[in-house]
């Protein structure tokens, strides 16, 4: 039996291994105009992500916000292009804050970017990182040596927000589902949102839609994966429905080292049984206890 | 049969004739004057080769000496007199010559084989000029004999002023007659005073028999005093306001007074009596400044002692009581005026008001109060008609009682109103038209009689000052037979003879509401510009009419009749119509006159004046259009540090604070030696702000809106805009606090528990500290990174007549309270 993740400890080799691991400044910042952009392309031989922090501008209504996109491998579905996940440190929203320096590092088999967080005296640190051979985006959140041992985290919550398998008009409605090692989680009653509570024994999430398997919209592309490790979580919820968000949530252990998920998109369009196989074939992936 | 035919037409035409022919001096480019048949006779050869063939005859002896100084006829209602002055300039602009003037009995009457009669005198007289038939400020003109009489109703003939009257009041029919004729016969236009007077060259004129009268429809037909100020070219006429037919035969007055000040400085055992306490003990009285007072009118004891002590002492002659009223609007021989100070205060229950204050209007931000004040006038009317029978009280439906009341009252006879509300700008929209018309007919319905008015300008766009005065006569027609034909004030916020476009119709429309403006002001372009020019000025200004007419008006859309009553345009609804396409045609049309102009002419003179304005209101709008929302981190104090609050600043903390940029208001690209800045500070107590200024600063104590400089700093809590707080100071740490309620558009003077201030200036600079605690604004304490609204505004004011800069955070446009364009406050975290 397979042991647990974390998948960043297992075999990396996945189909052929070309290049390694990269991460450097993407040439396009996926925002919009009078915004400002810092995206990274992290990318391996075999697969690419953009990130980008995406500066909204205040407007007389709204103050502005730093938020987090996935705009590559695929714009339009997957993990949302412009606001794809967000943590909350002590009830602080960290779109509301500033980044407070970007570290590109490309180090040996691995490549990312660090961001550098203040959350009001609780210093955090996100990283990005891919590994050689790997198709999968790693998302760490660490706790910054530089904070003072005074400020305490209380409360930590993260946030995701996916869209897989966009249809071509917007008006349709999906039929959302989530797949984990338990089994498919569907939507029978055709509500908008249902809540799903997540635990330990879902070591993966397939995000997927009935409907609209690979997507019909262009733009889009299949389901999409991800993997939480439960050792730095407390607990854990999904809703998801016919709507076109899923959204998923996550209480953090404020006493873990670190925070850590795989996220996996992928341009190729794949029906829901092809993506399965495919999540299957990859090495190292946890199974459930 | 045909014979007999064309005879009986003849016979019915032919009388019909002389008419016709007067007729002909219809002009739509004047005011539409009232023909009459004239008398029988020959074309009247005035001018020929240049030279005046008539002599003027006219009898200034009312107008002198001792018989002026008794019957306080003043310069400006020497009608005569600026008639003959008038008519001379014309001629020795036309013709350059003038004409020899005799009085009605000279000998030298004989040599002249026409004369020019100005005025009802003895020969105007036997010519057939009979002024008992007139009405104030009417005028007739008609040839008869040989001779033109231009002749009105004078107030100095007929002994119309007494000394209680304001300067303002003058009638002067004959001065108004001579300026119509200079622009009928003469081709003379009058659009503003030196460079604004068009003046054609006459080698001869004839005149057809004529005859033809006018009068105002309105006898109040005046705003801001008029002047030349800043107007290029040298002075042509003593007082231009003849040639607008300014002047009012009204004794209809009123403002905010008494003057406060003046008041308590007069009566200093009173004030506790004379001005309003709240309920929380806060008694509204402001010896700094206008704003701030408020007369407690819930007081039967103010009554008594406004009309047996100011009043009764007023018209005994007490020439100390004379000053506690200040330098406003005074009582004179038919109307006691009497105005709340321009404060707003929302609360005034007590258990005097409570019974007029009913549940149904508590929220209306311009009808809260209306019963109330219905009742006080009432009150006051009445006790004023018991103490002096035939005089009148002169108040204003303004503010909080703006609209009618709702509860019923027995208006006395003698109660006149003043209805302060609507921008005649907004005329096209037909919801601020109908806001209006229900707000002006239910004061006519609860009253039993039609109101005065006041309306506003949109001073700060030149878009606006430009095109608005061409809306008054719909804007008079809107209201109908609601508005009190004695007087209607237009409030432009000054007068600018750059707007003279705005100007000229706006004071002709309130002469006569069916002036036509377009006509008028489609046929100066040529006649101040030349042809060439003229057509791109006229493109200029077609194309911001239309654009207000067709773009904006219809993109405004439904509004409520509270916000119709003071609302106009905002800067954002400005300029997403005037575009940059259009701010683009715009600037291309003035620059395609100045090309089409000779350097050095008269014509390139008065297209500088006229083009001043707008390279600033360019800026604006491409500034506006461009404008982000500012944005400042406020610098969380670090556990231990302290901010003291001395005007010294010389705390290490302050080194840490960012620098909260200030530019020019409305964008436009402007130098400030003073280099004003702003930085901020919070704590969980409240925000730090430290100001500073290079350079001695203006400062007269006392003053903070006017007369000295200024910070105005303002807060918003939260996102929601629900409320703002304002606070303002000038240099000797004079300090106003003030709070609008948003939702309710309700506010006023507001004292902040706890906050301190510290001003400190010499010759080198000015330096400030101010802090707000959020206590003091009822306000949460801010989490870390929350966001608030607000500004800073530094106001620059060199001397009393110099215009204000200001240096602001966000791009107000001139309008410190327009919080839609404010900027954003971020209170930063630990270790930020």
């Amino acid at each position: 039996m397979r042991k647990i993740f974390p998948v960043l400890t297992f075999p990396f080799f996945f189909a052929a291994l070309l290049a390694g691991a990269e991460c450097r400044r993407h040439t396009v910042p996926f925002v919009g105009p009078d915004e400002r952009g810092e995206p990274f392309l992290i990318q391996n031989g075999e697969i690419g992500y953009v990130i980008t922090f995406r500066y909204t501008n205040p407007t007389p209504s709204a103050a502005p916000s730093v938020l987090v996109g996935m705009p590559l491998p695929v714009n339009l579905s997957g993990f949302s292009r412009r606001d794809f996940t967000w943590l909350v440190v002590n009830g602080i929203d960290s779109r509301r804050l500033e980044p407070k320096k970007y570290e590109i590092f490309n180090s040996g088999n691995r490549a990312g970017v660090h961001v550098h967080y203040n959350f009001d005296g609780v210093k955090m640190i996100q990283t990005f990182q891919i590994r050689d051979g790997s198709p999968l985006l790693e998302m760490i959140w660490t706790r910054s040596g530089g904070t003072p041992p005074e400020e305490k985290i209380k409360t930590l919550r993260l946030h995701f927000n996916v869209m897989p398998c966009i249809a071509a008009r917007k008006s349709d409605s999906y039929d959302r589902e989530v797949v984990t090692p338990r089994g498919v989680s569907e939507n029978p009653d055709r509500v908008r949102r249902k809540r799903l509570k997540l635990d330990a024994r879902d070591v993966w999430l397939i995000l997927q839609d009935a409907k609209y398997q690979a997507g019909t919209h262009p733009r889009a592309a299949g389901p999409v994966l991800l993997v939480p490790d439960w050792k730095g979580l407390a607990s854990g919820n999904i809703s998801f429905g016919t709507h076109q968000n899923v959204f998923a949530d996550f209480t953090l252990d404020t006493g873990a080292e670190c925070w850590r998920f795989g996220l996996l998109d992928s341009d190729k369009k794949r029906s829901n049984g092809q993506f399965r196989e495919f999540v299957d074939g990859i090495p190292g992936l946890p199974v459930s206890p | 049969m045909r014979r007999f035919g064309t005879a009986v037409l003849l016979s019915a035409v032919l009388p019909l004739l002389p008419l016709f022919s007067a007729e002909k001096y219809a002009n739509p480019a004047l005011n539409p004057v009232t023909f009459h048949k004239p008398s029988a006779g020959k074309p009247l050869t005035l001018i020929r080769g240049g030279a005046p063939l008539f002599a003027i005859v006219c009898d200034l002896t009312p107008e002198t000496g001792e018989t002026a100084e008794r019957n306080c006829v003043t310069r400006s209602r020497r009608s005569v007199t600026l008639a003959l002055e008038v008519l001379q300039h014309a001629l020795k602009t036309v013709c350059g010559k003038t004409a020899p003037v005799l009085t009605p009995d000279s000998p030298e009457l004989e040599r002249f084989a026409h004369l020019i009669v100005l005025g009802d005198n003895e020969m105007s007289r036997k010519l057939g000029f009979d002024g008992s038939r007139l009405v104030p400020d009417e005028f007739q003109v008609f040839t008869r004999g040989g001779s033109v009489v231009i002749a009105g109703f004078d107030g100095s003939v007929r002994k119309y002023y007494d000394k209680l009257d304001a300067p303002r009041l003058r009638v002067n029919g004959t001065a108004y007659g001579v300026c119509d004729f200079c622009e009928r016969f003469l081709g003379m236009r009058y659009y503003y005073p030196k460079i604004g007077i068009y003046a054609p060259g006459v080698r001869d004129l004839v005149i057809e028999p004529v005859s033809y009268s006018d009068r105002p429809r309105l006898k109040f037909h005046y705003s801001y005093a008029l002047n030349g100020k800043k107007v290029p070219g040298k002075r042509q006429l003593s007082d231009f306001s003849p040639a607008w037919r300014n002047g009012t035969s009204s004794r209809f007055v009123c403002s905010h007074t008494p003057e406060p000040r003046a008041l308590a400085k007069a009566y200093p055992d009173k004030i506790d009596m004379l001005f309003f306490r709240s309920r929380a003990g806060r008694l509204f009285f402001n010896p700094h400044a206008h704003i701030g007072s408020y007369y407690d009118i819930t007081n039967p004891a103010f009554i008594d002692f406004f009309v047996d002590e100011l009043v009764a002492k007023f018209y005994a002659g007490d020439t100390e009581v004379r000053k506690a009223w200040g330098s406003s609007a005074l009582p004179n021989s038919e109307y006691v005026p009497f105005g709340q100070v321009d404060t707003y205060v929302s609360d005034v229950v007590n258990d005097r008001s409570r019974a007029y204050l009913p549940e149904s209007t508590k929220h209306l931000r311009h009808g809260s109060l209306s019963d109330l004040y219905a009742h006080f006038n009432i009150a006051l009317a009445n006790k004023l008609g018991e103490r002096f029978p035939g005089k009148k009280l002169a108040t204003s439906a303004y503010s909080s009682r703006t609209l009618p009341p709702v509860l019923k009252y027995d208006w006395p006879e003698n109660l006149r109103l003043k209805l302060c509300m609507g921008c005649p700008v907004m005329v096209r929209s037909k919801s601020f038209r109908d806001a209006w018309k229900r707000v002006a007919s239910g004061w006519h319905r609860t009253t039993g009689r039609p109101v005065a008015g006041y309306c506003y300008g949109v001073k700060i766009f030149a878009i606006t000052r430009m095109i608005e005065g061409r809306y008054m006569g719909e804007f008079i027609k809107a209201l109908g037979d609601d508005l009190w034909d004695e007087h209607l004030f237009f409030d432009a916020g000054g007068h600018d003879n750059r707007f003279y476009c705005s100007c000229y119709p706006a004071y002709r429309a309130m002469w006569n509401s069916d002036f036509n403006v377009s006509a008028a002001i489609d046929e100066h372009w040529e006649l101040l510009y030349g042809p060439r020019a003229g057509k791109h000025l006229k493109a200029f200004y077609d194309l911001l009419v239309d654009c207000w007419e067709k773009r904006l008006i219809p993109s405004i859309g439904r509004v409520s009749d509270d916000y119709a009553i003071r609302g106009s345009v905002t800067p954002q609804q400005l300029y997403k119509a005037y575009d940059r396409e259009i701010i683009g045609k715009l600037a291309a049309h003035l620059d395609a006159a100045r090309r089409a102009v000779a350097p050095g002419s008269l014509e390139e003179q008065r297209l500088k004046f006229f083009a001043e304005p707008w390279k600033e209101q360019f800026d604006m709008a491409r500034a506006g259009q461009a404008a982000a929302v500012p944005f400042y981190r406020i610098k969380r104090l670090n556990p231990g540090e302290k901010i003291a609050v001395d005007g010294r600043a010389d705390e290490p903390a302050w080194g840490r604070a960012d620098v909260c940029p200030m530019k020019d208001s409305c964008g436009v690209d402007r130098d400030y030696p003073q280099e004003p800045q702003c930085r901020m500070l919070w704590d969980d107590r409240g925000v730090y702000l430290l100001f500073t200024a290079r350079g001695k600063p203006t400062d007269h104590p006392g003053e903070i809106w006017k007369n000295s400089d200024a910070l105005e700093f303002f807060l918003s809590p939260g996102l929601g805009k629900k409320v703002f707080y304002q606070f303002a100071f000038n240099p000797n740490g004079d300090l106003y606090q003030g709070k609008k309620d948003l939702v309710d558009d309700a506010g006023g003077a507001f004292a902040c528990p706890g906050l301190r201030l510290k001003s400190r200036y010499d010759d080198k600079g000015w330096q400030a500290e101010l802090f707000v605690p959020f206590r003091g604004m009822s306000a949460t304490v801010p989490r870390p990174y929350d966001v608030w609204f607000g500004n800073a505004v530094y106001a620059r004011r060199r001397s009393k007549s110099s215009e204000t800069l200001s240096a602001s955070f966000a791009l107000t446009m001139r309008n410190t309270h327009n919080v839609g364009l404010w900027g954003q406050f971020r209170f930063m975290g630990r270790g930020d």
